[in-house]
């Protein structure tokens, strides 16, 4: 029973890959934007002694604070093993935080995740204006009649 | 004095109906499409590969010969009919490509392909970005054929038995009949420079003339370099690279796009080659632009792996109908066609992204679906466009994927598509 355990061993096993583990890295050209705002996604896809990997198929998927996706891109990396991907910020995006999740994928190399996080600001709207409006009002005749008395 | 108002009016009728007269004969020689000869002068056009003998493949017409898009004004496309005639004995699928077009400008064909039977038409649209410098672009609208869709069909071919061993003798066999037409597009106004930044992107696709093969067969490979949603590029340098199940090339060649921006490659598969997914890599290199990159897949004798390949996608309205613009607050149906080759794919879920003409992602949209092996699967989904969506070119981001990136899933295939909103 033992041998036969022995002999089945190899076969029950998961295949590792032999190139190996990949790595990826993600990252945004900011940590912050206003909607409307362009974003870029860019990172790289590294083997263990964190040399680029080319022709990695790159899968991103973008989600917003409710984790709900808003985008996705298939990206191939370039032979430095880089990649990049830009997308437009919509217009009525929630305030919040966003997350990018990135897989690294190639024949002979075992999958890598990452994810990185940004957040959408609103923008100073002209509603917030009005509402700024009278209290600068307030203030200025508060301190003119301070003058006067 | 009536009498002679009479005469007046009477007059100026005779002279109307003479004027009217020739311009009706000339618009009615040009819709009937039945008189090749007058066709023909139409157009300027050339033909490549052996197998052309001057009959039997087709006629190109684009009207009208000159569009003129001002700058100054909300709208700045500028649209033209594009029609294929099948000549007596031509039953091959001809695909449109453009070159020409002037910087930070876009285009969609409403159809890209088809096959003329005996006409197959197409709307030309072109987006003029508000940064184009003005002046007189000439367009050419490019139909290519490969010789009666026929290509790469001796599968069973015992062949050369060396992997990898490019046979560039047999790719003379897949000849192209490429027909031209050129128009005029005149852009004037004062251009404007924007904020942001959207980097123009070199764009390579490629695929196989098969999505699964036999030992000892020739694999063909094709595909086409532009510009995302813009020109294609000619003379751009295109690195093939094949990869079997484990990680190892097989097969590795380089060649150059022609004026369609059109490659092509055949190699043949060995007759003791490992079963499996095989990858096909290509790389697009053409200056300024930074290089492209594309795969797909095939298999030899079935894969422990999906083989996933995004064989169509169209849009269409909710009644089947396929216009050649869309509006805001409709309907956009996006049909994708799978086909699966390598093992069954559980659960596997397709999505589909729409982003505006300002690149916006505007919808991303999932169902969930098991793809057999050897099953083909064709799966609608509707996207509503918003009320006050912006006029111009939108893409339709179609992917398959075994699960959510998020949870570690990865795509498997992708294809993409444009549709004009006016």
């Amino acid at each position: 029973m033992l041998l036969m355990a022995m002999i089945l061993l190899p076969f029950a096993m998961k295949p590792t890959n032999a190139a190996g583990q990949l790595t990826v890295t993600v990252s945004t050209d900011k940590q912050s934007y206003d909607a409307g705002q362009l974003i870029t996604i860019t990172g790289q896809v590294l083997d263990t002694n964190l040399q680029g990997v080319a022709l990695a198929t790159v899968s991103i998927q973008v989600n917003d604070a409710n984790g709900k996706p808003i985008h996705l891109a298939s990206i191939i990396s370039s032979m430095g093993g880089s990649f990049t991907d830009q997308f437009t910020i919509p217009a009525d995006s929630f305030n919040g935080s966003y997350t990018v999740f990135a897989t690294a994928s190639k024949t002979g190399y075992t999958d890598a995740s990452n994810q990185i996080v940004y957040t959408v600001v609103p923008e100073f709207s002209d509603m917030a204006w009005l509402m700024l409006l009278p209290i600068c009002l307030a203030i200025l005749v508060a301190r003119k009649r301070k003058t006067t008395t | 004095m009536q009498m002679r108002k009479f005469w007046v009016v009477m007059l100026l009728i005779s002279v109307c109906l003479i004027a009217l007269v020739p311009s009706m004969h000339v618009r009615a020689d040009e819709d009937e499409s039945t008189t090749t000869s007058a066709l023909t002068s139409l157009v300027s056009s050339t033909t490549t590969g052996e197998s052309w003998t001057g009959i039997g493949d087709f006629v190109l017409k684009v009207d009208p010969p000159q569009h003129t898009v001002h700058l100054n004004e909300k709208s700045k496309n500028a649209t033209y009919a594009v029609r294929v005639m099948a000549l007596p004995g031509f039953s091959g699928e001809v695909q449109l490509d453009i070159k020409g077009l002037p910087e930070d400008s876009e285009h969609v064909f409403s159809h890209e392909e088809g096959v003329p039977n005996p006409v197959f038409q197409s709307v030309l649209r072109v987006e003029v970005g508000h940064s184009t410098a003005p002046g007189q672009y000439l367009l050419t609208i490019i139909a290519t054929s490969q010789e009666n869709g026929q290509h790469g069909d001796d599968q069973r071919s015992e062949g050369d038995d060396q992997i990898g061993a490019a046979d560039h003798s047999e790719a003379d066999e897949h000849s192209e009949i490429v027909h031209k037409a050129t128009v005029i597009l005149i852009v004037d106004g004062q251009p404007t420079t924007t904020d942001g930044h959207f980097e123009k992107r070199l764009q390579v696709r490629v695929s196989t003339n098969e999505e699964d093969y036999l030992k000892g067969a020739k694999v063909y490979i094709f595909g086409h370099v532009d510009l995302r949603h813009g020109d294609s590029i000619a003379d751009a340098l295109v690195s093939i690279q094949v990869l079997d199940p484990s990680g190892q090339t097989k097969h590795i060649n380089s060649t150059k796009t022609n004026e369609a921006g059109h490659f092509s490659d055949l190699f043949t598969l060995s007759s003791d080659a490992v079963e499996g997914l095989y990858t096909v890599y290509v790389t697009a290199s053409f200056a300024p632009y930074k290089d492209a990159v594309a795969k797909t897949t095939f298999t030899i004798g079935g894969s422990d792996a999906p083989s996933i390949h995004v064989t169509k996608v169209t849009v269409a309205k909710t009644d089947d109908t396929t216009p050649s613009e869309f509006h805001a607050g409709e309907t956009v149906v996006v049909w994708i066609t799978i086909n699966n080759t390598g093992a069954d794919l559980e659960n596997g879920m397709i999505w589909v992204e729409i982003i505006d003409s300002n690149h916006v992602p505007i919808s991303v949209v999932v169902v969930i679906a098991t793809i057999h092996h050897g099953e083909q699967v064709k799966t609608g989904l509707q996207v509503v466009l918003g009320s006050n969506s912006p006029t111009g070119i939108y893409s339709v981001n179609s992917l398959v994927s075994n699960g959510e990136i998020n949870k570690g899933g990865k795509f498997l295939d992708s294809e993409e598509t444009t549709f004009a909103v006016t």
